[in-house]
Protein backbone atom coordinates (compact mmCIF):
# COMPACT_ATOMS: atom_id res chain seq x y z
CA UNK A 1 0.00 0.00 0.00
CA UNK A 2 2.68 2.49 1.09
CA UNK A 3 6.33 1.68 1.39
CA UNK A 4 8.87 3.66 3.42
CA UNK A 5 12.45 2.74 2.73
CA UNK A 6 15.41 2.80 5.11
CA UNK A 7 17.72 5.51 3.83
CA UNK A 8 21.12 4.39 5.14
CA UNK A 9 23.16 2.02 7.26
CA UNK A 10 23.40 -1.75 7.02
CA UNK A 11 19.66 -2.08 6.30
CA UNK A 12 19.64 0.52 3.51
CA UNK A 13 17.01 -0.31 0.91
CA UNK A 14 14.94 -2.49 3.24
CA UNK A 15 11.52 -1.09 4.05
CA UNK A 16 8.34 -1.02 6.08
CA UNK A 17 5.09 -1.51 4.21
CA UNK A 18 1.73 -0.18 5.40
CA UNK A 19 -0.49 -3.00 4.20
CA UNK A 20 -3.73 -1.76 5.75
CA UNK A 21 -4.88 1.72 6.68
CA UNK A 22 -8.63 2.07 6.90
CA UNK A 23 -11.17 4.12 8.74
CA UNK A 24 -13.21 2.32 11.41
CA UNK A 25 -16.39 3.40 13.20
CA UNK A 26 -14.48 5.34 15.86
CA UNK A 27 -10.90 5.54 14.61
CA UNK A 28 -8.52 3.89 12.22
CA UNK A 29 -6.91 0.50 11.68
CA UNK A 30 -3.32 0.12 10.55
CA UNK A 31 -1.12 -2.84 9.75
CA UNK A 32 2.57 -2.51 8.93
CA UNK A 33 4.99 -5.20 7.80
CA UNK A 34 8.75 -5.01 7.36
CA UNK A 35 11.46 -6.95 5.57
CA UNK A 36 14.38 -6.07 7.84
CA UNK A 37 16.42 -9.11 8.89
CA UNK A 38 17.54 -9.62 12.47
CA UNK A 39 21.34 -9.44 12.85
CA UNK A 40 23.15 -11.49 15.51
CA UNK A 41 22.98 -9.83 18.95
CA UNK A 42 20.31 -7.39 17.84
CA UNK A 43 16.53 -7.24 17.82
CA UNK A 44 14.14 -5.53 15.45
CA UNK A 45 11.39 -3.83 17.48
CA UNK A 46 8.57 -1.36 16.90
CA UNK A 47 8.46 1.85 18.90
CA UNK A 48 5.34 4.00 18.84
CA UNK A 49 4.45 7.33 20.41
CA UNK A 50 1.05 9.00 20.44
CA UNK A 51 -0.06 12.61 20.85
CA UNK A 52 -3.56 13.96 21.29
CA UNK A 53 -5.45 17.06 22.35
CA UNK A 54 -7.70 15.06 24.72
CA UNK A 55 -7.95 11.90 26.77
CA UNK A 56 -4.78 10.33 28.12
CA UNK A 57 -2.60 13.19 26.84
CA UNK A 58 -4.54 15.51 29.17
CA UNK A 59 -5.00 13.02 32.03
CA UNK A 60 -1.31 12.05 32.00
CA UNK A 61 -0.23 15.67 31.45
CA UNK A 62 1.94 14.53 28.52
CA UNK A 63 1.14 15.62 25.00
CA UNK A 64 3.30 12.86 23.56
CA UNK A 65 3.53 9.46 25.24
CA UNK A 66 5.10 6.13 24.42
CA UNK A 67 2.13 3.96 23.46
CA UNK A 68 0.44 2.65 25.56
CA UNK A 69 0.36 4.99 28.54
CA UNK A 70 -2.97 5.79 30.17
CA UNK A 71 -5.22 4.66 32.96
CA UNK A 72 -8.04 2.20 33.56
CA UNK A 73 -8.71 -1.11 31.94
CA UNK A 74 -6.49 -4.11 31.56
CA UNK A 75 -3.88 -2.44 29.32
CA UNK A 76 -2.50 0.23 31.61
CA UNK A 77 -1.27 -1.82 34.53
CA UNK A 78 2.46 -1.16 34.95
CA UNK A 79 3.59 2.04 36.72
CA UNK A 80 6.70 3.63 35.26
CA UNK A 81 9.26 4.72 37.87
CA UNK A 82 10.21 7.73 35.73
CA UNK A 83 6.64 9.00 35.36
CA UNK A 84 4.68 8.88 38.63
CA UNK A 85 0.97 9.59 38.59
CA UNK A 86 -2.25 7.88 37.59
CA UNK A 87 -1.03 6.75 34.16
CA UNK A 88 0.56 3.38 33.56
CA UNK A 89 2.18 1.46 30.73
CA UNK A 90 1.86 -2.21 29.77
CA UNK A 91 5.45 -3.15 30.66
CA UNK A 92 8.81 -1.61 31.57
CA UNK A 93 10.22 -1.56 28.04
CA UNK A 94 9.81 1.17 25.41
CA UNK A 95 8.64 -1.19 22.67
CA UNK A 96 5.17 -1.57 21.21
CA UNK A 97 4.91 -5.33 21.62
CA UNK A 98 5.52 -6.68 25.10
CA UNK A 99 7.28 -10.00 25.59
CA UNK A 100 3.86 -11.50 26.44
CA UNK A 101 2.36 -10.09 23.21
CA UNK A 102 5.18 -11.62 21.17
CA UNK A 103 4.87 -14.94 22.99
CA UNK A 104 1.15 -14.87 22.21
CA UNK A 105 1.81 -14.57 18.49
CA UNK A 106 1.90 -10.80 17.95
CA UNK A 107 4.45 -9.36 15.53
CA UNK A 108 6.70 -9.27 13.60
CA UNK A 109 4.51 -6.62 11.95
CA UNK A 110 2.65 -3.92 13.80
CA UNK A 111 -1.11 -3.93 14.17
CA UNK A 112 -3.14 -1.20 15.81
CA UNK A 113 -6.77 -0.10 15.85
CA UNK A 114 -6.99 3.06 17.96
CA UNK A 115 -10.30 4.76 18.61
CA UNK A 116 -11.78 7.49 20.78
CA UNK A 117 -15.31 8.33 21.96
CA UNK A 118 -17.17 11.14 20.21
CA UNK A 119 -15.95 14.47 21.61
CA UNK A 120 -18.54 16.82 23.13
CA UNK A 121 -17.48 19.55 20.71
CA UNK A 122 -14.88 20.27 18.07
CA UNK A 123 -12.60 17.36 17.34
CA UNK A 124 -10.24 14.96 19.07
CA UNK A 125 -7.05 14.63 17.08
CA UNK A 126 -4.73 11.70 17.62
CA UNK A 127 -1.39 11.47 15.90
CA UNK A 128 1.08 8.58 16.03
CA UNK A 129 4.75 8.24 15.19
CA UNK A 130 5.60 4.62 14.53
CA UNK A 131 9.20 3.59 14.06
CA UNK A 132 11.04 0.39 13.33
CA UNK A 133 14.20 0.21 15.41
CA UNK A 134 17.21 -2.03 15.74
CA UNK A 135 17.90 -2.70 19.40
CA UNK A 136 21.31 -3.61 20.77
CA UNK A 137 21.16 -4.01 24.53
CA UNK A 138 19.87 -0.64 25.74
CA UNK A 139 20.59 1.14 22.46
CA UNK A 140 17.50 1.79 20.33
CA UNK A 141 18.48 2.87 16.82
CA UNK A 142 15.62 4.14 14.65
CA UNK A 143 15.68 2.79 11.11
CA UNK A 144 12.57 4.35 9.60
CA UNK A 145 9.47 6.10 10.94
CA UNK A 146 6.04 7.13 9.76
CA UNK A 147 3.39 9.55 11.06
CA UNK A 148 -0.30 8.73 10.87
CA UNK A 149 -3.50 9.35 12.81
CA UNK A 150 -7.08 10.51 12.69
CA UNK A 151 -9.57 13.06 13.90
CA UNK A 152 -12.85 12.17 15.61
CA UNK A 153 -15.42 14.87 15.05
CA UNK A 154 -18.30 15.95 17.29
CA UNK A 155 -20.77 14.57 14.75
CA UNK A 156 -19.16 11.13 15.20
CA UNK A 157 -17.36 11.07 11.89
CA UNK A 158 -13.73 10.04 11.51
CA UNK A 159 -11.16 11.79 9.32
CA UNK A 160 -8.10 9.74 8.60
CA UNK A 161 -4.78 11.59 8.31
CA UNK A 162 -2.41 10.92 5.48
CA UNK A 163 0.52 8.61 6.21
CA UNK A 164 3.78 10.49 5.87
CA UNK A 165 7.33 10.81 7.08
CA UNK A 166 7.33 12.57 10.49
CA UNK A 167 8.49 16.17 10.70
CA UNK A 168 11.58 17.12 12.70
CA UNK A 169 9.49 18.49 15.64
CA UNK A 170 7.45 15.27 15.66
CA UNK A 171 10.60 13.15 15.81
CA UNK A 172 11.94 15.42 18.56
CA UNK A 173 8.75 14.91 20.61
CA UNK A 174 8.93 11.18 19.92
CA UNK A 175 12.52 11.02 21.17
CA UNK A 176 11.82 13.18 24.21
CA UNK A 177 8.89 10.97 25.25
CA UNK A 178 11.05 7.87 24.97
CA UNK A 179 13.85 9.45 27.02
CA UNK A 180 11.49 10.73 29.71
CA UNK A 181 9.51 7.50 30.12
CA UNK A 182 12.29 4.94 29.62
CA UNK A 183 15.50 6.79 30.59
CA UNK A 184 17.57 3.60 30.88
CA UNK A 185 17.70 3.35 27.09
CA UNK A 186 19.68 5.41 24.59
CA UNK A 187 17.86 6.48 21.44
CA UNK A 188 19.31 7.41 18.08
CA UNK B 1 -38.20 -37.84 -9.80
CA UNK B 2 -40.09 -38.52 -6.58
CA UNK B 3 -37.09 -40.47 -5.21
CA UNK B 4 -34.74 -37.60 -6.09
CA UNK B 5 -37.00 -35.14 -4.25
CA UNK B 6 -36.98 -37.35 -1.17
CA UNK B 7 -33.15 -37.52 -1.24
CA UNK B 8 -32.91 -33.72 -1.54
CA UNK B 9 -35.34 -33.29 1.36
CA UNK B 10 -33.33 -35.73 3.49
CA UNK B 11 -30.06 -33.93 2.69
CA UNK B 12 -31.58 -30.53 3.54
CA UNK B 13 -32.99 -31.87 6.81
CA UNK B 14 -29.63 -33.43 7.75
CA UNK B 15 -27.67 -30.23 7.06
CA UNK B 16 -30.26 -28.15 8.93
CA UNK B 17 -29.96 -30.48 11.93
CA UNK B 18 -26.17 -30.26 11.75
CA UNK B 19 -26.34 -26.44 11.68
CA UNK B 20 -28.73 -26.43 14.64
CA UNK B 21 -26.48 -28.81 16.53
CA UNK B 22 -23.43 -26.59 15.90
CA UNK B 23 -25.39 -23.55 17.08
CA UNK B 24 -26.40 -25.36 20.26
CA UNK B 25 -22.80 -26.44 20.88
CA UNK B 26 -21.66 -22.83 20.55
CA UNK B 27 -24.45 -21.67 22.83
CA UNK B 28 -23.65 -24.09 25.66
CA UNK B 29 -19.86 -24.08 25.45
CA UNK B 30 -19.56 -21.33 28.09
CA UNK B 31 -20.95 -20.79 31.55
CA UNK B 32 -20.70 -17.58 33.54
CA UNK B 33 -20.94 -17.10 37.31
CA UNK B 34 -20.60 -14.22 39.73
CA UNK B 35 -18.38 -15.01 42.72
CA UNK B 36 -19.15 -12.60 45.57
CA UNK B 37 -16.60 -11.55 48.15
CA UNK B 38 -18.48 -13.34 50.95
CA UNK B 39 -21.28 -15.80 51.72
CA UNK B 40 -23.24 -16.24 54.93
CA UNK B 41 -24.40 -19.52 56.45
CA UNK B 42 -27.95 -18.50 55.52
CA UNK B 43 -27.04 -18.23 51.87
CA UNK B 44 -26.72 -14.44 51.55
CA UNK B 45 -24.12 -13.13 49.15
CA UNK B 46 -22.03 -10.08 49.91
CA UNK B 47 -19.89 -7.85 47.69
CA UNK B 48 -17.55 -5.56 49.60
CA UNK B 49 -16.15 -2.68 47.58
CA UNK B 50 -15.04 -0.30 50.32
CA UNK B 51 -11.53 0.24 49.01
CA UNK B 52 -10.98 0.97 45.28
CA UNK B 53 -8.60 -1.98 45.15
CA UNK B 54 -11.38 -4.40 46.17
CA UNK B 55 -13.20 -6.42 43.57
CA UNK B 56 -15.54 -9.31 43.10
CA UNK B 57 -15.04 -11.94 40.45
CA UNK B 58 -16.88 -13.15 37.41
CA UNK B 59 -15.76 -16.52 36.10
CA UNK B 60 -16.42 -17.55 32.53
CA UNK B 61 -15.90 -21.30 32.17
CA UNK B 62 -15.42 -23.38 29.05
CA UNK B 63 -17.94 -26.16 29.67
CA UNK B 64 -17.57 -27.55 26.17
CA UNK B 65 -15.38 -30.37 24.92
CA UNK B 66 -13.11 -28.24 22.77
CA UNK B 67 -10.59 -25.51 23.48
CA UNK B 68 -12.04 -22.12 22.68
CA UNK B 69 -10.67 -18.63 22.22
CA UNK B 70 -12.06 -15.63 24.09
CA UNK B 71 -11.12 -12.00 23.61
CA UNK B 72 -8.96 -10.52 26.31
CA UNK B 73 -10.30 -7.52 28.23
CA UNK B 74 -7.22 -5.58 27.12
CA UNK B 75 -8.47 -5.10 23.57
CA UNK B 76 -11.56 -3.34 22.28
CA UNK B 77 -13.04 -6.64 21.03
CA UNK B 78 -13.16 -7.98 24.58
CA UNK B 79 -13.29 -4.89 26.75
CA UNK B 80 -17.08 -4.52 26.90
CA UNK B 81 -18.05 -8.18 26.67
CA UNK B 82 -18.94 -8.45 30.33
CA UNK B 83 -21.97 -6.53 31.56
CA UNK B 84 -24.60 -6.94 34.27
CA UNK B 85 -28.33 -6.74 34.60
CA UNK B 86 -29.01 -5.15 37.97
CA UNK B 87 -32.40 -4.91 39.66
CA UNK B 88 -33.12 -2.90 42.79
CA UNK B 89 -35.48 -4.04 45.52
CA UNK B 90 -38.13 -1.70 44.08
CA UNK B 91 -37.89 -3.48 40.72
CA UNK B 92 -35.90 -0.80 38.91
CA UNK B 93 -33.65 -2.47 36.34
CA UNK B 94 -30.45 -1.09 34.81
CA UNK B 95 -27.77 -2.42 32.49
CA UNK B 96 -24.35 -2.03 34.06
CA UNK B 97 -21.80 -1.80 31.28
CA UNK B 98 -18.35 -0.40 30.76
CA UNK B 99 -18.13 3.16 29.53
CA UNK B 100 -16.57 3.91 26.17
CA UNK B 101 -12.87 4.58 26.41
CA UNK B 102 -10.06 5.63 24.14
CA UNK B 103 -7.84 2.99 22.60
CA UNK B 104 -4.29 3.76 21.61
CA UNK B 105 -2.62 0.34 21.52
CA UNK B 106 -5.35 -2.01 20.39
CA UNK B 107 -5.06 -5.24 18.48
CA UNK B 108 -7.15 -8.44 18.35
CA UNK B 109 -5.87 -10.32 21.40
CA UNK B 110 -7.44 -13.53 22.61
CA UNK B 111 -6.88 -16.09 25.32
CA UNK B 112 -7.05 -19.82 24.75
CA UNK B 113 -9.39 -21.52 27.25
CA UNK B 114 -9.07 -25.31 27.45
CA UNK B 115 -12.15 -27.38 28.39
CA UNK B 116 -12.96 -26.91 32.06
CA UNK B 117 -10.79 -23.81 32.36
CA UNK B 118 -11.72 -20.20 32.94
CA UNK B 119 -11.50 -16.58 31.94
CA UNK B 120 -11.64 -14.54 35.13
CA UNK B 121 -12.78 -10.94 35.45
CA UNK B 122 -12.03 -8.82 38.50
CA UNK B 123 -14.86 -6.30 38.77
CA UNK B 124 -14.49 -3.15 40.87
CA UNK B 125 -17.59 -1.27 39.69
CA UNK B 126 -15.31 1.77 39.59
CA UNK B 127 -17.63 4.55 38.35
CA UNK B 128 -14.82 5.83 36.11
CA UNK B 129 -15.01 2.55 34.21
CA UNK B 130 -18.57 1.28 34.73
CA UNK B 131 -21.75 3.05 33.75
CA UNK B 132 -24.81 2.67 36.04
CA UNK B 133 -22.77 0.75 38.63
CA UNK B 134 -25.16 -0.11 41.49
CA UNK B 135 -22.79 1.14 44.18
CA UNK B 136 -24.22 2.32 47.48
CA UNK B 137 -22.99 5.62 48.90
CA UNK B 138 -19.74 5.32 50.89
CA UNK B 139 -20.41 3.77 54.29
CA UNK B 140 -23.75 2.33 53.20
CA UNK B 141 -25.08 -0.91 51.75
CA UNK B 142 -27.46 -1.75 48.94
CA UNK B 143 -29.27 -4.95 48.00
CA UNK B 144 -29.56 -5.73 44.29
CA UNK B 145 -30.26 -8.69 42.08
CA UNK B 146 -27.39 -9.20 39.68
CA UNK B 147 -26.96 -11.29 36.59
CA UNK B 148 -23.71 -11.28 34.64
CA UNK B 149 -23.91 -11.25 30.86
CA UNK B 150 -20.96 -12.34 28.75
CA UNK B 151 -21.52 -11.46 25.12
CA UNK B 152 -18.93 -11.60 22.37
CA UNK B 153 -19.96 -10.07 19.08
CA UNK B 154 -19.55 -11.87 15.81
CA UNK B 155 -17.07 -9.77 13.84
CA UNK B 156 -14.66 -10.21 10.98
CA UNK B 157 -11.84 -10.37 13.54
CA UNK B 158 -13.71 -13.05 15.51
CA UNK B 159 -14.18 -15.07 12.35
CA UNK B 160 -10.60 -14.57 11.17
CA UNK B 161 -9.13 -15.59 14.52
CA UNK B 162 -11.74 -18.24 15.39
CA UNK B 163 -12.75 -16.44 18.57
CA UNK B 164 -15.97 -17.56 20.25
CA UNK B 165 -19.01 -15.41 19.69
CA UNK B 166 -22.39 -15.64 21.40
CA UNK B 167 -24.07 -14.74 24.66
CA UNK B 168 -24.30 -16.46 28.01
CA UNK B 169 -25.80 -15.24 31.26
CA UNK B 170 -25.24 -16.21 34.88
CA UNK B 171 -27.94 -17.23 37.34
CA UNK B 172 -29.69 -14.21 38.84
CA UNK B 173 -28.98 -13.86 42.55
CA UNK B 174 -29.41 -11.25 45.24
CA UNK B 175 -26.28 -9.55 46.57
CA UNK B 176 -25.69 -7.02 49.30
CA UNK B 177 -23.15 -4.46 48.19
CA UNK B 178 -21.09 -2.79 50.93
CA UNK B 179 -19.12 0.37 50.39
Amino acid sequence: MRIFTIAGGPHKGKHINVTRYVKTAAGVEIKIEHNVPTRPGKQIRWVQTVSSNRGFSVDCKMLTRVDPFGHGGAVNTVPLPAVPGICKADDLLPFYWTAADLAGGAGPGLSDAPSVPIPPSGRTWTQFVTALAEVTGKQVHHLVAIAWGYDRMADGSVRVAVIRTPSTPEMRNHGQALKRMYPDYKYT
Amino acid sequence: MKRALIVVCLLLTTSALRALSAQEDTAVSLAVRIVPTSFTETGNRGITLIDPSQHFTVVVTNVGKDTIRLWRESCSWGYSNLSFEAQDEDGTQVMVAKKQREWEKNYPDWMVIPPGDHLVFEVTFDPATWGHAPLPKPGQQRTVSLRAVYESADSKEAKANKVWSGKVVSPKNTYTLFR
